[in-house]
């Protein structure tokens, strides 16, 4: 069985050290959570380790994992819609991740939700059709109702092969900026390309949150 | 007619780049002189005693207790825009000018009418007391300049009470005589605007200086151009115009000052902001909606009847798990279209949003539209007609909300569709708790009571309802009122400290109502029953709002009888014929008019006007007067009658899902003249939010 530690290793952010360690049941600790609290303009927290536990829990055989250091909160999500590419993960207490092929491009449920973001430029980067930098928008709620949009300008650069819950995994590093905000996601892929794993960010508030494939 | 066009906020914020990541609050940050980084005794953005040029943010809503040397300034004041700013206060001053204790409640205004440059100050003008008894009547123009982003100096010229220390003759005297002397103020029972007096009489100046010594420190001394003329000697002993105090930031919201003020005595200040364009949760925290099902996923039979208990059926559960209550349905050829009442959201389009959603899962893909009418009680306001291609191709798109409402067609409602059988009779009834305050008594200005309330509500038929409230007090101290009223004008709002002596069960309301749509952008209401706390009869109401127009124009004529003091079902004898004309503009999408001329339940002749802010997620600031034939003498203090109008979405405050509002009005003082009778349900409140020119504001909460 795949095991649930993927959001764990996730967040390890680069300890690539503390990777071998992983097992069903895991305590990770370290200086600072990822993202954690408002604000983050400067949410780069690369290398840095997270305070997350994560729970032995029985794997569906499907799921996604997801792994949100800023509200101490990890859960399995089930397969709740599918809408073209993109897969609507639930959560037992209604609250919800779209994942477009691995890329977090909404939730709903959070308080400072990621209404939508575009995925394209992020999975052609990835797939090496596209090189250079390359944008993305994120679209989120203001509190009297109105849209607010981040612009990011985003640039992919391979980090090498890491083994990630006993899988192979190919890390990507997507570093984006504007001038007052700086985040790098990581996605990993496996040989055939899709994202298995990743970490990216989804809000000013709830900062950047891990997921994991589970198949 | 005018039609509001939809403005793309995308394409503005597009281009100012990442406008959220900075939401970041507090001054530390460099700021022009421009923000204010306080209020000052008055509640006004300013030093100390003295007023600065800056502004506080747009929208905020600011809240200062002051007290000092046995004075006590209690106030409110509204960034109503990005310059103007307005204030109301209510103070009392011990042992004013050798008397009693002076109770005066007084408004002030400020606009900041030159931005900070490079080398030139910010600059604003101000008027504090615009209608009280001119106690604190001061007018003043200041200049604030950044010297550092952390330093920051200010100087102005006071007039009246802000120019009688060190004052000189007024240098607006060249103007015309007029300005060389302060004249008498008008009219005995205050509340009346003395524009007369404005500018004039001995000028003198005033400095200050606030230094932002860390992020929550902040350091001010002032040079005051008051020199408490009225309160020197008898209230305390006034002995230098230097003040210095230091303000420390507790939170985000809140914040305490302490000074040393007129070389006298202590002062303290406590100060809360709070801003309805901020929270700690903008989206929400309720439940996710259903994702989209698209046409390939759904499992329904590839046919329909269009038989309405069929439809019912198969719709019903799906929008009653989003809180929605379908009241209609009709399969129109390859158009499903379905009326509901929407009890959960706050913002219209995300009932919209979620219907579309459950549609989506379970119409047969013969169908590619989708008509959602929102209705209240049962009257059908406006239909959103959108394809199902666009809601399956933008709920994850960047700038899905805008595509969507840019594709939507929204009109006003056609006639009734189907009645979805099992959907009348209705009840509903709900418990919570009540909160009536009663303020500014001289006896004890805050008095309030507490207690439970109980609401019932049962709809027969379409637009047939029933419904009734009763009240029950837990704790409070309202009866304890004692202020017999001396109005010579029959006491239909004085003797209100009547109605709250009982402990026993009251019946705030008990009415039958029946809405209907006479015609096309017509609505219409009759209520009959115990309207209100003070009286009961029959109200009718007619209203034309067309659904894309800035105006609408209402007509109401009601035929009431006082109640009796129990709020149960004794009623008085004093009966009387009111209504009104109304009619209703939005300027922007924010600000909003009201006009009502006609007669009021006195049996005075007259009008109200007026302004509000409407926020798109509820909040509602404004203001109001009326002035009726009744004269100021037989009005008695305040000489008309005017005050503030708040509403406060409970959605905002908790993230949680609700239409529950908070929702009050503030007079400084309630007299008989120019009294409007409450009744529920009036149409405009009604009607206006279910309609485009209105939730086109919160159309983002569609993918919510």
């Amino acid at each position: 069985m795949r095991s649930l530690v993927f959001g764990a290793a996730l967040l390890a952010l680069g300890g690539c050290a503390q990777l071998e360690n992983l097992s069903n049941t895991v305590t990770l600790s370290g200086s600072r959570s990822a993202g954690q609290g408002a604000a983050a303009p400067t949410a780069t927290a690369q290398g840095e380790g997270v305070g997350v536990k994560v729970v032995t829990q029985t794997a569906p055989a499907r799921g996604l994992e997801v792994v949100i250091p800023s509200r101490d909160a990890n859960a399995i999500l089930s397969l709740a819609g599918r809408n073209g590419t993109v897969e609507t993960w639930r959560t037992d207490d209604d609250i919800t991740v779209s994942v477009d092929r691995g890329v977090v491009v909404a939730t709903r449920g959070l308080g400072d939700d990621l209404m939508a973001a575009d995925s394209g430029p992020t999975l052609a980067a990835l797939r090496g059709t596209k090189i250079g930098a390359y944008r993305r928008t994120y679209r989120f709620l203001t509190a009297d109702n109105h849209s607010d949009y981040v612009l990011l300008g985003c640039e992919m650069t391979t980090a090498g092969n890491e083994t990630l819950a006993g899988q192979n995994l190919l890390r990507h590093e997507e570093k984006c900026s504007n001038p007052k905000m700086t985040v790098t996601n990581i996605y990993w892929t496996n040989k055939k390309g899709r994202i298995q794993a990743g970490r990216q960010w989804v809000s000013p508030t709830v900062g950047q949150i891990a997921i994991g494939v589970l198949n | 007619m005018l039609v509001r066009p939809y403005r793309s906020r995308f394409l503005f914020l597009a281009m100012a780049s990442s406008a959220l990541a900075g939401v970041g609050f507090g001054p530390a940050c460099a700021q022009s002189a421009d923000r204010a980084w306080g209020y000052n005794s008055y509640g006004i953005p300013g030093l100390i005693d003295m007023p600065v040029a800056g502004s506080r943010e747009d929208a905020e809503l600011g809240f200062n207790v002051f007290t000092f040397a046995g004075q006590t300034r209690v106030s409110a004041a509204f960034q109503i825009t990005p310059r103007l700013s307005a204030g109301f206060r209510y103070s009392t001053i011990k042992n004013y000018m050798g008397g009693d204790t002076l109770y005066d409640r007084s408004f002030s205004i400020q606009y900041r009418f030159l931005d900070e440059g490079r080398l030139r100050p910010a600059m604003a003008i101000g008027i504090n007391d615009m209608t009280g008894t001119g106690v604190y009547s001061g007018e003043y123009v200041v200049a604030t300049k950044s010297v550092t982003p952390k330093l920051r100096a200010t100087a102005g010229i006071g007039w009246g009470r802000l120019g009688s220390n060190g004052g000189f003759d007024n240098p607006l005297g060249v103007l015309g005589d007029h300005f060389k002397t302060r004249g008498e103020r008008t009219g005995a029972q205050g509340g009346t605007f003395q524009p007369q007096q404005w500018f004039t009489g001995d000028a003198a100046l005033f400095a200050g200086v606030e230094w932002q010594a860390t992020d929550r420190l902040r350091l001010m001394a002032e040079y005051s151009s008051d020199a408490y003329t009225r309160e020197d000697g008898p209230t305390f002993d006034r002995k230098s115009p230097i003040n210095i105090a230091a303000q420390y930031k507790l939170s985000d919201n809140a914040s305490i000052t302490a000074g040393y003020l007129y070389g006298t005595d202590l002062s303290v200040q406590l100060s809360y902001a709070l801003n309805p364009k901020h929270n700690a949760h903008p989206s929400g925290l309720n439940d996710a909606p259903p994702p989209v099902v698209p046409r390939a996923g759904v499992k329904a039979a590839q046919s329909w009847t269009n038989d309405p208990a069929y439809l019912a059926a198969k719709l019903r559960p799906g929008l009653a798990q989003q809180g929605l209550v379908l009241e209609g349905a009709k399969l129109n050829g390859s158009t499903l279209a379905i009326q509901i009442r929407n009890d959960r959201y706050n913002a219209p389009p995300e009932a919209i949003g979620r219907a579309a959603r459950v549609l989506s899962a379970q119409a047969p893909a013969s169908v590619d539209r989708f008509a959602i009418t929102l209705s209240e009680n049962s009257q059908p306001v406006s239909t959103t007609t959108i394809r199902r291609d666009d809601l399956e191709a933008y709920e994850f798109h960047p700038v899905g909300g805008e595509l969507m409402r840019a594709h939507a067609q929204i009109d006003g409602a056609p006639a009734h569709l189907p009645v979805a059988p099992g959907t009348y009779p209705r009840f509903s009834w709900n418990v919570g708790p009540y909160l009536r305050p009663g303020l500014f008594d001289p006896d004890d200005p805050m008095r309030a009571d507490l207690g439970v309330s109980v609401n019932a509500q049962y709809e027969i038929a379409p637009g047939l309802l029933l419904s009734g409230r009763v009240n029950q007090k837990v704790i409070g101290n309202l009866n304890q009122a004692n202020r017999p009223s001396d109005s010579v004008l029959p006491h239909v709002r004085s003797d209100a400290w009547l109605y709250y002596k009982n402990s026993g069960p009251t019946v705030p309301e008990l009415t039958g109502a029946y809405f209907f749509r006479p015609g096309r952008d017509l609505f219409g209401r009759v209520t009959a029953g115990y309207l209100e706390p003070m009286f009961a009869g029959v109200s009718t109401e007619l209203l034309w709002a067309p659904e894309h127009s800035r105006l609408a124009l209402g007509a109401e004529l009601n035929r009431v009888r006082q109640r009796g003091y129990d709020q149960r079902f004794d009623l008085r004898d004093y009966e009387v014929t009111t209504g009104h004309l109304s009619a209703y503009y939005q300027f922007t999408d924010q600000f909003y008019t009201q006009l009502d001329v006609g007669r009021y339940l006195a049996g005075d002749w007259g009008a109200t006007l007026s302004f509000s802010r409407v926020f798109d997620n509820g909040w509602k600031v404004g203001v109001y007067a009326t002035k009726t034939d009744v004269s100021s003498a037989d009005f008695g203090e305040g000489s008309f009658d005017k005050g503030f109008m708040i509403t406060i979405p409970l959605h905002w405050a908790t993230g949680q899902t609700t239409k529950q509002r908070y929702s009050t009005v503030i007079q400084p003082i309630v007299r008989d003249g120019g009294a409007r009778l409450g009744v529920s349900n009036r149409l405009y409140g009604m009607v206006r939010e279910d309609q485009p020119a209105s939730f086109d504001g919160n159309w983002e909460r569609f993918w919510r």
